[in-house]
Parts: C-alpha cells; sequence; structure tokens
C-alpha cells in the first residue's frame, strides 16, 4: 500500500478534521463464499501443510465443521470485499504499519462470510519525520450462523 | 488436482510449554518474487505493482521490490501454528511491519514463550515471535496468544 502523489500542502487542522471524517462504517456490508480453491492457494502461498486444510476427512476427524481455512485468508477477503484505501490529502506515501487478529469460530468451505468494515481510529501525530497520520480499520467476518469468525485491525500511517 | 503432501502438526498440550522456553528456528527463503506473486494470487490483489515489478518500485523511491508485509506475517503465523501443535486454538495475532523483505532476503522466524497461565478454567499459552532477516535485523516483530488443553481433557 503505497502512494507517491504529494496534494497540495494542507494545515494540521484540516488535516486533523480530514481524518476525523473517515471514523465510522466504510462500504456496504459484503458476504462472499469460502471456496476450497482459494482455501488450497492460501494454504499453499504460506506453506501451511495442515491436512484440515485440503482433506474433508482429516478435518472431520480433527472435529472440524469443513475443510478449514488459513486464517491468512483473510486477507483474500480485505483486497476482494473492503475498501483499503483513501484519498489522503496530506503526506507522500502510506505504510501498512500493524496487523491485529482477534481470531474465534474457523472459516470453513462453503460458509457464506459477511465482512463490515469500519474506520475506528484515526489520529495526527508529529514524530521525528514530521507529520503522520494514523488510522486503524476494523473488519468484522461473521459467518452465515451469526458466530464471529475474525476481527482484523490494520494500522496505516501516512507520511 | 494433484494431490498436496500435507503434514499435521504435531501432538503438544499446556504442559508441553513453558516460560522462557525457545521455539526451534524456522528458515524461510531465499524469500523470491515468486512467493509474492504466490500471495497476490491467493489474496486476488495486484494492484500493488512495487509488490512485483522494480521497475515501479525504483521509480516509487523504493531500493527495490517490497514483499508484502501480510505475507511475511501469515509466515510467522503459521510457524506459531506449527510449533503449538494441533490442539492449539490461535486466539490473538499480532505483528507489526518495521522492516523490508527484499528478494533473496533469508527470513528467520523466531518464537519464545511469554507466559503460560491458566483463566476462566481455559489454558494459554502467550509467545513473542518475529522475522530476523540474514543482517539481523527485526523485520516483523509479533505476539500471539494460543488456547491449548491440558493433557488427557
Amino acid at each position: 500500500m503505497s502512494a507517491v502523489t504529494e496534494p497540495a500542502p494542507i494545515s494540521d487542522a484540516e488535516a486533523e478534521r480530514y481524518l476525523q471524517s473517515l471514523i465510522g462504517p466504510i462500504g456496504e456490508d459484503v458476504t462472499t463464499l469460502v471456496e476450497l480453491g482459494a482455501v488450497r492457494r492460501m494454504a499453499l502461498a504460506i506453506g501451511d501443510l495442515d491436512p484440515i486444510h485440503f482433506d474433508e476427512a482429516a478435518t472431520r476427524a480433527r472435529g472440524h465443521r469443513g475443510v478449514v481455512a488459513p486464517w491468512p485468508l483473510l486477507w483474500l477477503y480485505f483486497f476482494t470485499c473492503t475498501i483499503y484505501e483513501h484519498d489522503f490529502p496530506f503526506g507522500k506515501a502510506t505504510v501498512h504499519g500493524q496487523d491485529e487478529y482477534e481470531l474465534h469460530e474457523p472459516m470453513v468451505v462453503g460458509d457464506h462470510i459477511t465482512i463490515r468494515t469500519a474506520m475506528v481510529d484515526a489520529k495526527l501525530k508529529h514524530g521525528k519525520t514530521g507529520r503522520l497520520g494514523q488510522v486503524v480499520s476494523e473488519r468484522r467476518f461473521t459467518n452465515q450462523r451469526g458466530e464471529l469468525c475474525a476481527v482484523l485491525r490494520t494500522t496505516l500511517f501516512r507520511r | 488436482m494433484l494431490k498436496v503432501e500435507t503434514r499435521e502438526p504435531e501432538e503438544r498440550f499446556f504442559e508441553d510449554f513453558f516460560e522462557g522456553q525457545e521455539f526451534p528456528t524456522v528458515t524461510k527463503g531465499p524469500m523470491m518474487v515468486g512467493d509474492q506473486v504466490r500471495w497476490a494470487g491467493a489474496c486476488d490483489n495486484y494492484e500493488s505493482e512495487f509488490h512485483h515489478d522494480e521497475y515501479v518500485a525504483k521509480a516509487q523511491g523504493l531500493p527495490g521490490i517490497i514483499l508484502s508485509g501480510p505475507l511475511m506475517a501469515s509466515l510467522l503465523m503459521t510457524a506459531v501454528i506449527q510449533w503449538t501443535g494441533r490442539h492449539g486454538r490461535l486466539v490473538r495475532f499480532f505483528d507489526q511491519n518495521r522492516g523490508s523483505t527484499m528478494p533473496r532476503d533469508l527470513a528467520y522466524l523466531k518464537g519464545r514463550v511469554k507466559r503460560a497461565f491458566e483463566e476462566g478454567g481455559k489454558t494459554f499459552v502467550e509467545l513473542d515471535c518475529s522475522i530476523t532477516n540474514q543482517r539481523g535485523e527485526v523485520t516483523t516483530p509479533g505476539s500471539a496468544l494460543v488456547e491449548l488443553p491440558r493433557r488427557g481433557r
């Protein structure tokens, strides 16, 4: 996540107002199907060779409802189902700073996952390198049974 | 589709962990552009050209292609899951993208038990984990909380 264009300079107060305007829901809820091929591709991409990501019998033997998605599959839904870029009116580049995952009910193949996105925190700081915008977005992933599967909080820095 | 040669994580229980315990370092790499491309495919996301095109990366002022932070974090998360075994339930994971991983870098995935404790009738292991490159720079510090059953329950 990065951008190199620098908009016309704005004041700290304007930058703070912009950041505050981001707080709240982002876009509509989106529902998507957990597909076997997607689970397999992600498991292979990260080298997670646990049979619960590939084999129905192995998953049942371990007490799961179906073939289990590795948690990094959240990133597929992050990129394809949610808005994750912002047109900051200040700074030169956006840096993906950190992620915090809360993990609950596993997502399994055939689940319908609904993703709700919101900006939960946005502030302006002044650091060694100058003005720094910090925004925290939260994505909540819930399955068709109403069970919360995961919460992913992503912090972006705008410099 | 060809059958994948799977590998079940080992069987481990709460009693197998103790404060200060260090896990065997997992070495990944040299990381290659192909690793990034495979990740982009798994995420169906090719928009950040600097992740796979050196020309674009340098034009944006970067030293070269930078591998995705969430990719590196996902490798670390997978190591945590392997270390804590098949009965572990990852409850929480945190990572920071503090340094860049570039093509041909090595990634040493490290983990250490910070705390093993019981709370509300459940047993947990808290870990510090990180990725260090071949220059000794910590690129991805992190932490994790894993719920584990006691042996025989």
